[in-house]
C-alpha cells in the first residue's frame, strides 16, 4: 500500500511526514518519539478530520497497539496529526521552555564557549590564514592605511563638541541629516578603534535612542539616536528645519 | 567533457532530485522516457553542457548521471512506478530495507554502512563511463537521518576516492522558527562538522525562506513538500545552468569554488533567486534587469533567513539567464554598488562577477511559477549567513547541556565525544565569520 503523508505537530516541532498505511500504532508510536521527543508512553494523539478544520478526536488509548494498524484508523491523507505531552518529567518540560523560547526569541546565548585560546591552537581557521597569508592587521600596508584613517578621524573629532549644532552627510549622497552632538568618544561596545560622534537627529532617522548594547552614552527618543564616525558631521549653525511637507500649512495660516 | 554526477540522498534529497531532473529534461528537451521531444533533431543546449548532466546510450536515449540513495524504499519506488521511471537506469536507484529514522548515528554509523559499498560500487560504474569526470553535485537536507548522516558519509568517502573532484552540495538546512525533528540540531551539527572539510561549496536552503516565498510571492496556503521542492528546483536550475548550456561564468565546478570561496571553510555562498511570481502577477510586473537584481538584495528573495545588511560582502556571482543583455547588467549592477546598504570586507578583493545563460528559465506543467522570459540567480558569500548556525548552536546547546536523546546516538555506535568536538568546530566556524567581518577601515557608512 502507498504511504500518505500528514503534517505532524507536537509543542516543539512541526513537519509533514509519510507514513505507511501498514505500520502498527506501536510502530507509529515509537517513529513518533524519535520525531517529537516524547516518549510512547505520554503521548496524547490527536487526529484531525482535515488539516484545516478544528475538529479532531484523540486516538483511543484502549485499542491494540500491536495489532491495529494505520490502515484502521481511518486517518484522512494530507491532514493533521497533533501529539501532546503528557509526561511531568521536569527535565524534559524545562527543555521543552526552553527550546520554545529560542525559537521565537532572536536567538539568545549559546551556551557552549570557545575560548580565545583554543581557538588559537585550532588548525584551518580563518585567523591563522590571515595570520600566514599576511591579510587584514596583519598586512603591514593595511594597518598603516587604517592607523592613518583612524588619525585623520580623531583630527575631525577633536573640532567636535557635545551640544554643538550638527549636519550628517555622505560624499556619495545628497540627502542629509541635521542634530545635535551629544557623545564624542570611544565605544568599545562597537569596537575599540577609533572616535564615534554619538547625535541626537531632529528627526527620527536614527538608529537607537542613545544607548548601545545596554550602555547608555546619552538619552533621547527611540530612533532619534545615532552613533556615526567624524567624517560624516560637520558642525555649525545649523537650526532645525520646521518640517513642512507641501506648504499648506502656510495656507491654514 | 566535463560530466558532472549528480548524488540525492535520503527523502529531501530524492524529492528535491525529482523537482530537478524534470526540469532538465524540459529545459534540453528530453521526454520522461530519454528519448528526444519530437521535432528536434539534438536536445537543446549545446553538446558540451548537455553531456556534463546526461549521458547517451546507444540507442538513441538519453540517461541522467545520477544517483538515488535512500535507506528505506519508499520514496524512491514512486521513481520506480512514476512518470519518470524509463528515464533511469535501476542500477541508478538504490535503497535499503530500514530508514535512518531521523538519527544522523544510524545513517553514518549503522544503516548508512550497509548500503556503502553498493553505492560506491554504483558511482565507480558511472564514474568510469566519463570522460573527464569534473565532480559531485549533492543534494540532502542536514536535519533528518539519511540526508545527514549518510550524505556526510558518501562526501568522505568520495573524497577519499576521487581526491581532487568538486564536491558541491545543495542543502535543506533547519529553519530558525520551525523545527521538523527535537534532534534537528544534532543531526545538524554532526554533518556540518563532517562535511566541513570535504565539501567544496554548500548552497543552503531554508524551509521556511522557501515556505514564505510560496505564501507571500506565489500565494500559495500551505505549502506542501511538492510547491517547496519545485521552487528550489528552479533555483537549482539556475545555478547548474551555466554547467548544462554553455554560459559564460561558472561553467565549471571548480569556478564555483574560485569565484565564491576564500578560503576552504569558508563555503557557503548565500543564493538569492527572482523573480517568484504567480501567474496572476506576472501581469503586473515589467521584470526588468534592473528590478530583478535589485530583489535579489531583498532578504525576501533568499534562500535562507539572515540580513546581510549586517554582514560583509566577500564575493558575488549573478547568474543570468533569458532575454539579458549586458549593458542592462551593468547598469543594475552599478545602482546596487552605489547603495550603502552593500558593504564589503575591506582586506580582501570582492567585486562582482557576471554570467549571462540565454536560455530562459523553464517551466513544468503544474508550476506555482509564472513563465518568464528572464531570472537571475545570486551567489554572494556574505558573513550574514553565519546567523544559520547561531541559531541551531543554541538549541544544541539547551538539549546537549541536558544530554537530551544522546543515548540514541550512542546505542547506534557513536561516541559521545563526538558531539563536543563537532559543536567546538561549529564554534570555530561561526569565530571564522567574525574574524571574517573584523578588520575594516573607520568608515563613513558606518553607522550604530
Amino acid at each position: 500500500m502507498e504511504d500518505f503523508t500528514v503534517h505532524l505537530t507536537s509543542d516543539l516541532t512541526s513537519s509533514e511526514r509519510r507514513l505507511s498505511p501498514d505500520w502498527t500504532v506501536e510502530y507509529f508510536k515509537h517513529r513518533v518519539e524519535l520525531i517529537t521527543g516524547i516518549p510512547p508512553e505520554f503521548q496524547k494523539i490527536w487526529i484531525y478530520r482535515t488539516n484545516q478544520s478544528n475538529d479532531r478526536h484523540e486516538l483511543d488509548n484502549s485499542l491494540d497497539v500491536k495489532t491495529t494498524h494505520l490502515d484502521d484508523l481511518n486517518i484522512s491523507p494530507s491532514t493533521r496529526i497533533h501529539v501532546e505531552n503528557t509526561s511531568s518529567d521536569p527535565d524534559l518540560l524545562e527543555l521543552q521552555k526552553e527550546l520554545l523560547e529560542s525559537n521565537s526569541s532572536n536567538g539568545g546565548e549559546e551556551l557552549f564557549k570557545l575560548n580565545e585560546q583554543r581557538y588559537d591552537e585550532l588548525p584551518n581557521t580563518v585567523k591563522k590564514w590571515k595570520k600566514e597569508s599576511k591579510l587584514g592587521r596583519y598586512d603591514p600596508k593595511f594597518r598603516e592605511q587604517k592607523e592613518k584613517l583612524l588619525r585623520e578621524s580623531d583630527e575631525i573629532a577633536d573640532n567636535i563638541s557635545v551640544d554643538d549644532r550638527c549636519k550628517l552627510s555622505n560624499k556619495s549622497s545628497s540627502s542629509f541629516r541635521l542634530g545635535t552632538v551629544r557623545y564624542v568618544g570611544k565605544i568599545p561596545e562597537i569596537n575599540d578603534e577609533g572616535t564615534w560622534v554619538g547625535v541626537e537627529l531632529d528627526e527620527p532617522f536614527g538608529k537607537n535612542d542613545g544607548s548601545i548594547k545596554g550602555k547608555r552614552y546619552f538619552t533621547c527618543r527611540q530612533n532619534y539616536g545615532s552613533f556615526v564616525r567624524p567624517f560624516v558631521v560637520e558642525t555649525g549653525d545649523f537650526p532645525p528645519e520646521t518640517l513642512n511637507l507641501d506648504g499648506s500649512d502656510e495656507d491654514e495660516l | 567533457m566535463r560530466e558532472v554526477i549528480s548524488v540525492n540522498v535520503g527523502q529531501a534529497g530524492c524529492q528535491i532530485g525529482n523537482a530537478c531532473w524534470e526540469l532538465y529534461c524540459l529545459e534540453h528537451g528530453i521526454t520522461p522516457d530519454g528519448y528526444l521531444q519530437d521535432g528536434l533533431t539534438k536536445p537543446k543546449g549545446g553538446e558540451e553542457g548537455f553531456s556534463t548532466f546526461f549521458s547517451e546510450t546507444g540507442a538513441g536515449k538519453y540517461v541522467p548521471r545520477a544517483l538515488y540513495v535512500d535507506l528505506e524504499p519508499n520514496v524512491v519506488d514512486e521513481v520506480r512506478t512514476g512518470k519518470y521511471k524509463n528515464l533511469f537506469h535501476p542500477e541508478q536507484l538504490i535503497t535499503g530495507k530500514e530508514d535512518a529514522a531521523n538519527n544522523y548515528a544510524r545513517g553514518h554509523y549503522t544503516v548508512g554502512r550497509q548500503i556503502l559499498d553498493d553505492v560506491l560500487d554504483r558511482v565507480r560504474k558511472m564514474a568510469d563511463q566519463c570522460d573527464g569526470l569534473q565532480g559531485f553535485l549533492f543534494t540532502h537536507s542536514l536535519g533528518g537521518g539519511t540526508g545527514s548522516g549518510l550524505g556526510s558519509l558518501l562526501l568522505e568517502q568520495f573524497s577519499n576516492d576521487y581526491g581532487k573532484k568538486a564536491k558541491l552540495e545543495f542543502a535543506v538546512y533547519p529553519a530558525p522558527q520551525v523545527t521538523t525533528s527535537v534532534v534537528e540540531p544534532y543531526n545538524t551539527v554532526l554533518t556540518t562538522h563532517t562535511t566541513l572539510e570535504n565539501a567544496d561549496c554548500t548552497f543552503m536552503v531554508d524551509n521556511e525562506a522557501i515556505y514564505d516565498m510560496c505564501r507571500k510571492n506565489l500565494g500559495i496556503a500551505r505549502p506542501s513538500f511538492d510547491n517547496l521542492n519545485s521552487l528550489i528546483a528552479q533555483v537549482i536550475s539556475s545555478v547548474t545552468a551555466s554547467l548544462r548550456f554553455d554560459g559564460s561564468l561558472n561553467v565549471d565546478l571548480n569556478e564555483f569554488q574560485t569565484n565564491l570561496v576564500p578560503y576552504p571553510r569558508i563555503h557557503f555562498p548565500l543564493v538569492s533567486y527572482a523573480p517568484v511570481l504567480s501567474k496572476s502577477r506576472a501581469n503586473h510586473e515589467a521584470n526588468s534587469v534592473a528590478e530583478i537584481t535589485a530583489a535579489c538584495f531583498e532578504p525576501g528573495n533568499q534562500m535562507v533567513k539572515c540580513d546581510p545588511r549586517l554582514g560583509k560582502y566577500m564575493a558575488t556571482c549573478l547568474l543570468y539567464r533569458g532575454d539579458v543583455v549586458n549593458r542592462d547588467v551593468q547598469k543594475a549592477v552599478a545602482t546596487i554598488k552605489s547603495k550603502k546598504t552593500v558593504q564589503l570586507v575591506d582586506w580582501c578583493p570582492t567585486g562582482f562577477k557576471i554570467g549571462i545563460c540565454y536560455q530562459k528559465p523553464s517551466r513544468p506543467p503544474n508550476s506555482d511559477l509564472a513563465e518568464v522570459n528572464r531570472a537571475v540567480c545570486m551567489l554572494s558569500n556574505t558573513t550574514a549567513i553565519a546567523d544559520a548556525w547561531q541559531k541551531i548552536d543554541r538549541k544544541f546547546d539547551l538539549m546537549y547541556k541536558k544530554r537530551a536523546f544522546v543515548h540514541w546516538y550512542v546505542s547506534e555506535g557513536m561516541e559521545e565525544g563526538e558531539f563536543a568536538e563537532a559543536r567546538e568546530d561549529l564554534a570555530a566556524l561561526e569565530r571564522d565569520y567574525i574574524e571574517l567581518g573584523a578588520d575594516s577601515f573607520p568608515e563613513e557608512e558606518e553607522e550604530y
